[in-house]
């Protein structure tokens, strides 16, 4: 197995490699040198494991990229080849309807995905629909106000007009939609979210 | 010319002296905690009756004039209202008598600035950890030039939890400080940890180490508990620094003193080759120093202020600030 890094995340790094013939990803979760091991290594491998469980559910039920192996703190997945929606040409209306479908159904099924921006969203070539993909920062959740904040987050890294067409497609898809949007405005009115919504957004 | 700054957001009294950026004088006084914690009306009585006395001292040390004083900066907030009362009214009162402007100044910018001036990197990611909070932070141009919180805590803020715990535990006195004494030659616990992104929350953590007093030695939950707090924090300053591919970091506020602190972000800064500064102890505890500091740069940078915002604000945020004026 040929690997080759391709960047390197907040938490972990990720390289290419060749899964069977398969075109893969790995993402390694790096050891934190800063950290006692006691605090580290669980914190590591539960997150590894997590991340690993919740990732084979999602790309399950939506688009997303299909679980192939998992050891300790690596996780090999599908490689998804493509343009992701923070660049240049950004998400546009289509892709946000999309991106309210994708995050409807993770919704619909518990999970929380944890850093729903644009960076997370990509375009695939092979069949130029949107993927979602970095499932590190995701848990089960069924609380509004946990599932709120995947829509707080994804408000301040898209235009408006975007965002009103992901709620559109979002609120069809998931059945307590109401609530979220209802929990998410009154997360907004809180102080500390006051300046870090979307205005400030670029 | 200098500016002469007047802190009193809770325990402490403190008058300092910039001038040009040179500090001249750190003048304090500190209203004693007893078991009893803080009751602002007696901490403001405590201010008031230290106020002249303190000013004088700073003004001693300094070896200057009155003549010489250009401008008053008070802290506005966020802080204890009956406290920063009395640092308002002495910083109008002395203002007036000497006929120059009077500044109002955030406390946790105050504590950012003086930091980021000391370690002379330019626009540093900042880990602001004090009592009431903790939050990373960035300086970014828009909408106006302000800090931009990209990570803070949920809930309490660390030091409130750490003296909460001390307390629970029956150290005396009940301070952080006191935990990291305990915590010497502890070892760990398993303590609940959550980081969610760039933000954390600390109750969970507190309840949980409370309990665990029960059935544990004191000296390995105080160990725990301060070294899951401040992993949790670190690592959410991690994640930032990578984000905005920012390769300075700067720790401040009052729980900066802390040597543990300290040594997980200066190990994590160095693991990703990035600058680390942390300031000497006088200016992360509260101080005055830092409100002539920032005082000097609104001064200096022709900062225009009405009549109406010179009051004091007890929740006034960091990112409300508007720092055009540096």
């Amino acid at each position: 197995m040929a690997l080759k890094k391709i960047s390197e995340g907040a938490e972990a790094d990720i390289y290419g490699v060749d899964f069977f013939g398969i075109k893969s990803i790995l993402k390694y979760r790096r050891p934190k040198p800063y950290l006692i091991k006691e605090i580290e290594e669980p914190l590591r491998s539960a997150r590894t494991r997590s991340e690993a469980r919740i990732l084979a559910r999602a790309s399950s039920i939506t688009k997303a990229p299909r679980l192939l192996f998992v050891s300790k703190y690596g996780i090999i997945m599908e490689k998804i080849n493509g343009i992701n929606a923070s660049e240049k040409k950004g998400l546009g209306l289509n892709g946000a309807s999309e991106a309210g479908d994708i995050l409807s159904k993770l919704h619909a099924a518990n999970i929380v995905h944890g850093d729903f921006t644009k960076a997370n969203l990509i375009f695939s070539n092979s069949d130029s629909s949107l993927y979602v993909i970095d499932f590190g920062l995701s848990y089960n959740s069924n609380s509004a106000e946990d599932l709120s904040f995947d829509l707080l987050l994804f408000k301040r890294s898209v235009t408006r007009p975007e965002y009103a067409k992901f709620e559109i497609s979002y609120s069809r898809g998931f059945k307590r939609s109401k609530e979220v949007f209802q929990k998410l405005s009154e997360i907004e009115k809180r102080g500390r979210y006051q300046n870090r919504s979307l205005d400030t957004a670029e | 010319m200098a500016v002469l700054g007047i802190e009193s957001s809770a325990h402490t009294f403190g008058v300092g002296i910039s001038e040009n950026g040179k500090i001249l004088a750190n003048s304090k006084r500190m209203y004693n905690i007893t078991a009893s914690g803080m009751i602002p009306s007696r901490v403001a009585e405590f201010h008031a009756s230290n106020a002249k006395g303190v000013i004088e001292e700073a003004m001693a040390s300094a070896g200057i004039g009155f003549s010489e004083i250009s401008a008053i900066s008070y802290t506005k907030g966020p802080g204890l209202g009956p406290c920063l009362r009395i640092g308002q009214l002495a910083a109008l009162t002395l203002a007036e008598r000497l006929n120059v402007p009077v500044y109002p100044v955030n406390h946790a910018v105050g504590h950012i600035k003086i930091t980021e001036h000391l370690s002379g990197i330019k626009d540093p990611l900042a880990v602001y950890v004090s009592g009431g909070n903790s939050q990373i932070l960035g300086a970014v141009d828009k909408p106006f030039r302000h800090y931009n919180v990209y990570g803070e805590t949920l809930d309490i803020g660390v030091g409130n939890m750490l003296d909460n715990y001390a307390r629970a535990a029956k150290l005396n006195p009940a301070w952080g400080s006191t935990v990291a004494k305990v915590a010497e030659n502890g070892s760990y616990v398993g303590m609940p940890y959550t980081v969610k992104g760039m933000d954390f929350t600390f109750t969970g953590l507190l309840t949980n180490a409370i309990k665990m007093l029960e059935s544990n030695p004191v000296k390995d939950v105080s160990y725990s508990i301060q070294e899951t707090a401040f992993s949790m924090i670190a690592e959410a300053a991690e994640r930032a620094m990578l984000l905005t591919r920012n390769n300075g970091i700067i720790l401040c506020g009052g729980v900066a003193q802390s040597k543990r602190l300290q040594e997980i972000l200066r190990a994590m800064s160095l693991s990703h080759g990035s600058k680390f500064f942390v300031a000497p102890n006088e200016y992360n505890a509260d101080n005055g120093a830092m409100i002539a500091y920032v005082g000097e740069l609104m001064h200096k940078g022709g900062k225009r202020v009405k009549e109406s915002e010179l009051t004091i604000m007890q929740r006034y945020r960091v990112d409300e600030v508007d720092l055009s004026w540096h």
